[in-house]
């Protein structure tokens, strides 16, 4: 795999990440490109050797400049360091941050100016050319103020660190051995089964064809419910011991 | 305190409740001017009664009030709101005005 060229993974969108065996796991940078839309989800590190192959990648199909949001799934370092440096390249506020109330409290103190835009569960993102990408809130996984996006042209979950996995045998899609990889990421990492409970429930009747986690591998659609049905099992909340 | 029907025993243990996390949030001085703007008094022992004839108006003149101060305040006005199934007035949730966004949004509303 070239580590300078952006994958498509599915109708305008395609991947921008990582491994890193050094954490046990990949950084997955995703982008959206619908018309003049572009939207990138969850940006990632800002250790130069990360941020670097991300911002090269995301160059091999447009430039950075082109990007109109940078959509925040919760505020980890992984996930969101990078901001200020995309908007050194972009421009305060010629771009939009877009996260939860809750996540938008700290996401400032990475020292970046644009200004974020606040979503609620159910919130629907107009795009170009009609595409319409909806944020569904996931309250406790694993943060309280976290949430996914979902695109609905292609029926893709961008699931944040649900569905993520630690590997260092890492494969762009998820192969048989991914439920266990998923079982080692989640099983310390959530609290609570209800968090589980309570998202399953809110997904339950979207139709989703592929999953695009934060971390691990993309989730096609035959593995899907062979996924869910882990996620639903796993005994999370491992260190309360 | 006058008689209260149900209605307004309930926007009044809603009231109080706001107060109780207020004063934590505000302190006792910030918290009764935040009340007295919205048409409530609130005493130095920390009770409360009506300044307003509309309560419904009252209550959601509080949560405004006491949810535009800060993000932790528009959080917890929000999160004690839908609890107590009270509604969250608009200005709590809708986007903030800007020239600077230029994103549109639709809402999905869950059966």
């Amino acid at each position: 795999m070239e580590n300078n060229k952006a994958i498509q993974v599915n109708d305008g969108i395609y991947w921008v990440g990582f491994g890193d065996p050094k954490a046990g796991f990949s950084n997955n940078p995703y982008l959206l490109i619908e018309g003049d839309s572009v939207v990138l989800f969850d940006p990632g590190s800002r250790l130069p050797e990360h941020f670097n192959i991300v911002k090269q990648k995301i160059e091999s199909v447009i430039p950075i400049e082109k990007i109109n949001y940078i959509v925040v799934h919760h505020q980890d370092p992984d996930l969101a360091a990078s901001i200020p440096l995309f908007e050194d390249i972009i421009g305060v506020d010629n771009f939009e941050i877009i996260s939860t109330l809750r996540t938008s409290l700290l996401l400032p103190y990475y020292g970046f100016r644009t200004e974020i835009t606040t979503i609620e569960d159910g919130d629907i993102l107009q795009l170009d050319n009609g595409r319409e990408l909806m944020f569904i809130t996931s309250p406790y996984l694993h943060f309280a103020g976290a949430h996914v996006s979902y695109d609905m042209k292609t029926k893709t979950l961008f699931s944040s660190d649900i569905f993520a996995a630690f590997s260092v045998d890492w494969h762009l899609y998820a192969n048989e051995n991914y439920i266990e990889a998923m079982r080692i990421f989640h099983e310390p990492y959530i609290a609570h089964k209800s968090a589980i409970e309570s998202f399953a429930n809110k997904i339950k009747d979207f139709e989703i064809k592929m999953i695009c986690p934060q971390h691990g591998s993309i989730i096609k659609e035959e593995f899907i419910p062979k996924c869910v049905e882990a996620l639903l099992n796993f005994e999370v909340g491992s260190w309360l011991i | 305190m006058a008689d209260l029907n149900l209605d307004d025993k309930k926007l009044m243990d809603f009231i109080n409740l706001m107060v109780t996390r207020g004063l934590g949030l505000y302190g006792q001085e910030l918290m009764a001017k935040i009340c007295y703007e919205s048409g409530i008094a609130l005493t130095d022992q920390n009770e409360i009664d009506w300044l307003e004839d509309n309560h419904i108006q009252a209550v959601n003149k509080l949560l405004v009030n006491y949810g535009s101060r800060n993000l932790p305040a528009k959080m917890t006005a929000i999160v004690l709101a839908r609890q107590n199934q009270i509604p969250v007035p608009e200005e709590l949730l809708t986007k903030r005005s800007s020239k600077k966004r230029r994103s549109i949004f639709k809402r999905f509303r869950r059966k």
